[in-house]
């Protein structure tokens, strides 16, 4: 019971079916408390449509009334010995802030695409976003294949083109399933409709994906929370981003650089001698040195970057341009300051993925581009594949988050 | 670290991180399994010593064992306990045969929007959780409401990783929702697992128990055996039957709860 779930994205064009996926994987898993169900047909009803598998994702009125996702959901997935978070995202470009939402707390990716309609701007939009965000794993739905007479043709003209458009990162050997969500073909168990098609089910797909935890043996790394006056002793609070730590290890406190010993490491009332990575912990230093929020503290052995000026790779949120010699927030991990932009380079449009040579003085909406900053303090960056809370970041103004960006 | 240890470890990420990010927060406490988890883990990401306060929405009608309970442990955790209650809401007769929207609404979420006021809380922790119902799948673990309390549904803030937004323009407060991604059977397993007190509605009599507490008048007990931790928790492991199933106020009709959920209600 105690299994860690593979969270699952769907993601792909505005109508391609992807709620109604994990509706008809909810409904064939038996997920869904038989009320829900009962609830849903009426609602379908109610509203004049059959019964309608979106809607265990899509709840709000107004998502049920115009048959479209606005926000992205999470429902969780019991099949036998396995457990899934399915996560719904919305297709419509409006709404990509909300589809991005979903990714970054996904493991995996499920990229839908409409038999009848094939590769939309927005499929390769998402396929693109889903690998710049950091999942490895994606598994493709050639959905509505009812539509399509459940025609080979259509399925291998879908996926032969989709190779050749996916980002060069994205694992080569990923599974391609021509399904129908509506007559439940392919989805948790395999179809008699598509005898030409050898691959597994998608719940097939799934469950053969393994999503490897976090190695241990990695550099200790701990981006300082905020400081806790407890009777005397100052402790230092955050999660470990990796590696592992124990009592008398000796640290250095960055960007400052300063040594210090770890004294001991407390638990709620406990004190332990060990604590490993994404563990929330207490941290009590030998030496009384000033520590504050946005410090990190690494091993003494290990030095991530520390600088004002480093490159990132950045996509633009906000219909308001990103110029050059802009001064923008960056946060990252805990730490927060001011930066500048200094070159725009490299630049792309998701949906066209070519590069773009014009204005590069500026970064537009949706948008991508090879950004170098000049930051107003000292930052503790790394590879976002080495230590990931240090290798993402968001830019942003008071009151809203403006891009996205990651390094490599 | 096992699944259970991680929930954990990420809810109290997300309880510091909202603590340094706000100076008034405080923790809503209803005294049922879920706000109990939650104030533990406050406990836990504070060392003991809770540094906020404990805000009871008291609509007066709750189960006599809540209110035991409530003053067991709050003298037992030397929680700072601040019971807020719409008084004149009560006088004026306020009850759930007034229609149950309009009972939630007065009681619960007028209250709260009365509390915040008077205590210019910033954020709140809240301790639902994304399986409990639909529309609180759709919820952030930070989430802002403007002066109303109104929940903007339809343009929330992006939340990537846990980098979350905490702007506090427009006189806003935000939720905090440290346990969003937790199950029922996590809940149970992680009271198992911490040896933590729950309230005994949750346990069958009479071949019946409580899977959700609130309002006396408005909960209703659901056939179940389970007279343990060991034995609910076997029991979540097959049940089809959905948690708030013994709730009344979600059922007044198809979008009761995205009608309250809007106006403020937790």
């Amino acid at each position: 019971m105690n299994n860690f779930p593979v969270k699952f994205v769907f993601i792909g064009e505005v109508d391609h079916g992807k709620s109604s996926l994990i509706g008809r994987l909810a409904l064939d898993t038996n997920s869904m408390p038989r009320e829900h169900v009962k609830n849903i047909r009426q609602i379908s009803k109610e509203l004049g449509s059959e019964t309608a598998l979106a809607y265990f994702t899509d709840q709000l009125e107004e998502e049920r009334k115009n048959n479209l996702t606005i926000d992205t959901t999470q429902i969780q997935l019991n099949s036998p010995g396995k457990n899934y978070v399915l996560i719904d995202t919305p297709g419509h470009l409006e709404f990509l802030k909300n589809m991005m939402t979903g990714v970054t707390h996904a493991d995996a990716a499920i990229l839908v695409i409409d038999a009848t309609e094939g590769i939309k701007p927005q499929t390769q939009r998402h396929a693109f976003l889903a690998g710049f965000l950091g999942l490895r794993h994606i598994i493709i739905v050639v959905n509505k294949m009812d539509l399509a007479s459940y025609s080979q043709r259509t399925f291998e003209e879908i996926t032969q083109k989709l190779r050749s458009l996916l980002p060069a990162h994205t694992n080569q050997n990923i599974s391609m399933v021509p399904a129908s969500a509506k007559e439940a073909a392919n989805i948790s168990r395999r179809s008699s409709k598509t005898p030409w098609y050898k691959g597994p089910s998608l719940l097939e797909a799934m469950k053969s994906i393994r999503i490897n935890q976090k190695k241990d043996s990695a550099p200790f790394c701990f981006p300082v929370q905020d400081v806790y006056k407890i009777g005397n002793e100052n402790i230092i609070v955050g999660r470990i981003a990796s590696g592992s730590v124990e009592q008398g290890q000796d640290i250095t406190l960055l960007p400052s650089q300063k040594r210090a010993t770890i004294r001991s490491l407390k638990v709620f009332d406990k004190e332990t001698k060990k604590a490993q990575s994404r563990q929330s912990i207490g941290i009590a230093l030998t030496t009384p040195l000033n520590v504050k929020r946005g410090d990190v503290l690494c091993d003494k052995k290990y030095r991530p970057q520390i600088t004002t000026r480093f490159t990132g790779k950045v996509f633009w949120l906000s219909d308001k341009p990103l110029g050059l010699n802009q001064t923008i927030l960056i946060r990252c991990a805990t730490q927060e300051t001011q930066c500048t932009v200094e070159k725009i380079e490299k630049k792309t449009d998701l949906a066209l993925s070519k590069e773009l040579k014009q204005n590069m003085n500026e970064l537009k909406q949706n948008e991508t581009a090879a950004i170098q900053f000049k930051a107003n303090t000292a930052l503790v960056v790394e590879d976002s594949n080495r230590v990931g809370e240090l290798g993402r970041f968001v830019l942003q103004d008071n009151d809203h988050l403006l891009g996205v960006g990651i390094i490599k | 670290m096992d699944y259970i240890d991680q929930l954990e470890n990420n809810s109290i990420y997300l309880i510091r991180e909202a603590y340094s990010r706000f100076k008034k927060v405080a923790l809503l406490w209803s005294m049922g399994k879920d706000s109990t988890t939650l104030l533990w883990l406050c406990r836990k990401a504070f060392f003991g010593q809770i540094p906020f306060p404990v805000v009871h929405i008291d609509t007066s009608y709750k189960f006599q064992q809540i209110y035991e309970f409530r003053e067991k442990y709050a003298r037992e955790w030397n929680l700072n306990l601040t019971v807020l209650k719409n008084e004149d809401a009560l006088k004026e007769g306020m009850n759930y045969s007034k229609g149950r929207f309009e009972c939630c609404n007065t009681l619960k979420t007028e209250t709260l929007k009365m509390g915040i006021k008077k205590h210019h809380f910033e954020a709140l922790f809240l301790a639902i959780r994304r399986d409990e119902h639909g529309i609180r799948a759709k919820e952030r673990f930070f989430s802002p409401r403007d002066t109303d309390m109104r929940w903007d549904y339809q343009n929330q803030p992006p939340e990537l990783w846990d980098l979350y937004q905490s702007s506090l323009s427009n006189d806003k407060h935000f939720r905090i929702h440290p346990m969003l991604n937790w199950r029922e059977i996590d809940v149970w397993q992680y009271i198992q697992k911490e040896k933590m007190p729950v309230i005994d509605l949750y346990f069958s009599k009479n071949q019946k128990r409580y899977r959700s507490i609130g309002c006396e008048t408005c909960c209703f007990a659901t056939p179940s055996g389970a007279k343990s931790l060991r034995e609910i928790i076997s029991e979540l492991k097959t049940t089809r039957v959905s948690e708030r199933s013994g709730r009344a106020q979600d059922k007044e009709d198809t979008f009761a709860m995205q009608k309250l959920r809007s106006l403020g209600y937790m």
